[in-house]
């Protein structure tokens, strides 16, 4: 199974790859036009060195070459560095983001949504609810926006911008992971509501043990089930959400590049982030689902 | 089942160090460290094939010119020439260096560092786009002395010369293909480069081989790559930026009202107008392009677009001394009328321009004023800026926005790209007489009679209809107040090194 899931992968990647080739040349307006125009002598000896006169076909087998050799060639804009050297700067960056909001997600999520269940009906459950709800109806960027504005101009505890230390990444991970946590702790919520009124848990109980002990070795593993399952979309939704979020923050991230590079028409830079996004979604889905077969043995017999 | 939470820990405690990998990288450095939000990532760290004024702004850094400007004046001051002179109007000019001067490796710089950084800036191999501003030039060095001859009067070569496109590159960078930066870039500036990180800052720091370096207050500066103008304004109101240099469209009125000190918007040596094509379509029909020209109110507009902009009748700014003002046509509802009754078009009419907030309010703005005076209906149409640009340079369009900085205070800058035929003129006029004007202005025996030629040719332009100036475009510069030694001025230049930080207020 894993083998299959491997190939389609790498199909998918692929795929990818010869669509935003295609996509990103079709768009109009080239990586040297500006309105303070270069010279055309100057143009023309740019597209000559980077080959964007050849053949489409030939281009195209270049760009394929490099994909298989992961070195996607010099970039269009920073033309003394090479994409492969841009994408190892900005990945750690992106990883750190995506990592940071993702622990968030599940820590807030997850204890908020235990909470919640174990106090189904009173204030702490709606409170819950209404939270998440709050949550999930705000784009990343408004609630960047709320964040910076508590955070920074109001309390004055954390910088609304750049790339420094770990501070500098707090808000960025929470504007990014709260949405999230509160998908999370909704799922988690129902999961656990429901094992909290079975069979077991009420023999449980009847038996006297602590609520404590009844959370932790009845109510927990099938409680996550569905979280994990949610950890695909999960990270589909944290490798979009950094487009916007690494922007408002100024992280020289990966989402940055991808941005940019596609309104620079940096046509070898705008390729490679494609394929580490798409490599890497297609990774975490994997790995998600993996986890979840682990998790949920009945996964496992119907695939 | 405590096993799987024991996983879910050990992934979280991966998250933890994924995050502690992200922020390998430090703080500004204590000390008077200046932070400007510069705007766009520098895309190339070469001052010869540098075209942005973000760029620029951190080329004017790192190296000096032969020249620099005074901030106030704009009068070239003696930078790396410790003296200079014109001869036979400019014909001729002539620079001696500084004695004992060196790059920032501590390496000496000399006059033939300047001849090789000039023969490179004209090889066409290199591709460098202000490379014709040595055409036809004849550089020697006679007795210590830097001589260049020019075919006709260069005035403002002195002037030039603090542009970095002058500025004398260093062999590390000469030796390279064009388009290669060496990792370790020597200058001549007040500061040298400590590191460039794309898309997050370029650190420099004081050089301590510049020959102003014990004038020098800054320790460095760190040029923030921030591409939202929110996300720069929101550093600078927290007090993680000093200086920037765009703010939102949104913030200039508030800011005006609550922090004059620090944001004072003043009238720049750059114009805001929309091109015609001149070419195909409608407006190939010069009544029509009159009609178009005396109906918009260019008052109303700066106006209600706001933001310290001027309007202007006329394409150059009026900020050259001694430069009369051109005659332009000015906002005449009637005579519109008039001339559109003599017009013939058919079809629909469209403004273009590349998207942003400010674009669309003049659009908006013109397409009330077109309706109002003429009764036609001009659709509107916006390009993402590089489709823009392509669409624009290959003349699909019919009117288009426009904008010009000067690259030097003299009207030549912004009259010189309508020649027939010059990449930048894009409205597909060409006439000789102005061609010829801009000639014999650069014959021209006296100053005086330079600038009057100059404002003939101007009156041509404009007479044409091939280019509708709208505004005098403002510098939006957001200053600390703890930050001395910082000038507005038309040019938006700066001299880095006379930048001083006071102490933060606790």
């Amino acid at each position: 199974m894993i083998r299959r899931r491997l190939a389609a992968w790498l199909l998918g990647i692929l795929a990818v790859h010869a669509l935003a080739f295609l996509m990103v040349r079709a768009t109009r307006g080239g990586p040297f036009d500006e309105e303070r125009a270069l010279p055309p002598e100057t143009v023309a000896a740019l597209r000559e060195q980077y080959g964007l006169d050849d053949p489409m076909p030939l281009q195209y087998l270049r760009a394929l070459r490099g994909l298989a050799s992961l070195d996607f060639g010099p970039s269009l804009r920073y033309r003394d560095t090479e994409v492969r050297t841009l994408l190892a700067d900005a990945l750690p960056v992106s990883l750190g983001l995506g990592g940071g909001a993702l622990l968030l997600a599940l820590l807030v999520g997850c204890s908020a949504g235990l909470w919640a269940a174990a106090r189904a009906g009173r204030a702490a459950d709606h409170a819950v609810t209404v939270g998440a709800t709050l949550l999930l109806a705000l784009p990343n960027f408004v609630l960047a926006g709320f964040a910076v504005a508590l955070f920074t101009f109001t309390l004055g505890w954390l910088p609304p911008a750049g790339n420094g230390g770990l501070r500098h990444f707090l808000l960025p991970c929470a504007s990014l992971g709260l949405p999230l946590a509160a998908q999370i702790a909704r799922l988690t919520r129902g999961a656990a509501r429901e094992v909290w009124g079975s069979d077991a848990v009420r023999a449980a109980r009847a038996q006297g043990l602590a609520p404590r002990t009844i959370l932790l070795r009845f109510v927990l593993r099938p409680s996550l089930v569905p979280v994990v399952a949610f950890l695909g979309p999960a990270t589909a939704a944290l490798l979009t959400g950094s487009l916007v979020v690494e922007q408002v923050f100024a992280l020289p991230g990966l989402g940055t590049h991808f941005v940019q590079a596609a309104l620079n028409r940096d046509y070898t830079l705008a390729l490679g982030v494609t394929v580490v996004y798409t490599a890497l979604l297609g990774l975490c889905t994997l790995l998600a689902d993996l986890l979840l077969a682990r998790l949920d043995p009945r996964v496992e017999a119907l695939s | 089942m405590l096993l799987s939470v024991g996983r879910m820990l050990r992934v979280g405690r991966l998250a933890a160090l994924l995050l502690a990998a992200g922020c390998t990288h430090a703080d500004t450095p204590d000390g008077a460290w200046l932070r400007v939000a510069n705007g766009p990532d520098p895309q190339l760290l070469d001052p010869q094939l540098a075209t942005r004024v973000a760029d620029g702004r951190v080329l004017g850094a790192l190296f000096a010119g032969l020249t620099r400007l005074d901030p106030v004046t704009l009068e070239p001051l003696p930078d790396l020439a410790a003296e200079f002179h014109a001869e036979d109007l400019g014909r001729r000019w002539r620079f001696r260096l500084r004695d004992d001067l060196r790059w920032s490796d501590g390496t000496p710089l000399k006059l033939e560092d300047v001849v090789a950084s000039w023969r490179r800036l004209r090889d066409p191999a290199v591709g460098a786009p202000y490379a014709s501003w040595l055409d036809g030039s004849e550089v020697a060095v006679e007795e210590g002395w830097l001589t260049v001859r020019f075919p006709r009067p260069v005035p403002m070569f002195g002037e030039m010369c603090a542009f970095h496109a002058l500025a004398p590159v260093p062999s590390a960078l000469r030796e390279l293909p064009p388009g290669r930066v060496p990792s370790t870039l020597p200058s001549s500036g007040p500061f040298r480069l400590v590191e460039r990180r794309i898309r997050d800052r370029v650190r420099v720091e004081r050089n301590p081989h510049g020959w102003r370096a014990e004038t020098v207050a800054l320790d460095g500066i760190d040029f923030l790559a921030v591409e939202s103008q929110f996300t720069a304004l929101n550093l600078f109101l927290a007090g993680e930026a000093e200086l920037l240099f765009q703010v939102p469209s949104l913030a200039v009125e508030p800011l005006r009202e609550r922090m004059p000190a620090a944001f004072a918007p003043e009238p720049q040596f750059a114009a805001y107008f929309l091109r015609v094509n001149v070419a195909a379509g409608p407006f190939r029909d010069p009544a029509l392009r009159r009609a178009f020209a005396l109906a918009i109110d260019r008052d109303a507009l700066a106006d209600a677009v706001g933001g310290g902009r001027l309007p202007a009748d006329a394409l150059v700014p009026p900020l050259v001394p001694g430069y009369p003002a051109a005659d332009a046509p000015s906002h005449d509802a009637d005579a519109a009328r008039a001339a559109l009754a003599e017009a013939r078009f058919e079809g629909p009419l469209e403004l273009l321009y590349p998207s942003s907030e400010l674009n669309r309010d003049v659009a908006e703005v013109l397409q009330q004023q077109w309706s109002e005076v003429l009764g036609l209906d001009v659709r509107l149409a916006n390009q993402e800026s590089r489709a823009f640009a392509a669409a624009q340079q290959a003349g699909e369009y019919q009117l288009s926005r426009s904008s010009w900085v000067g690259d030097y205070l003299d009207p030549l800058t912004f009259l010189e790209i309508f020649r027939g035929g010059h990449e930048a003129n894009r409205t597909g006029w060409s006439d000789a007489e102005f061609d010829r004007l801009l000639d014999a202005a650069a014959e021209a025996s006296t100053a005086d009679e330079r600038l009057r030629l100059l404002a003939t040719a101007e009156t041509r332009l404009l007479a044409s209809g091939a280019v509708l100036p709208l505004m005098v475009d403002s510098g939006q510069e957001l200053v600390a107040p703890r930050l001395h030694g910082f000038t507005r001025n038309p040019r938006g230049y700066v001299d880095w090194g006379r930048l001083a930080l006071a102490r933060e207020a606790p």
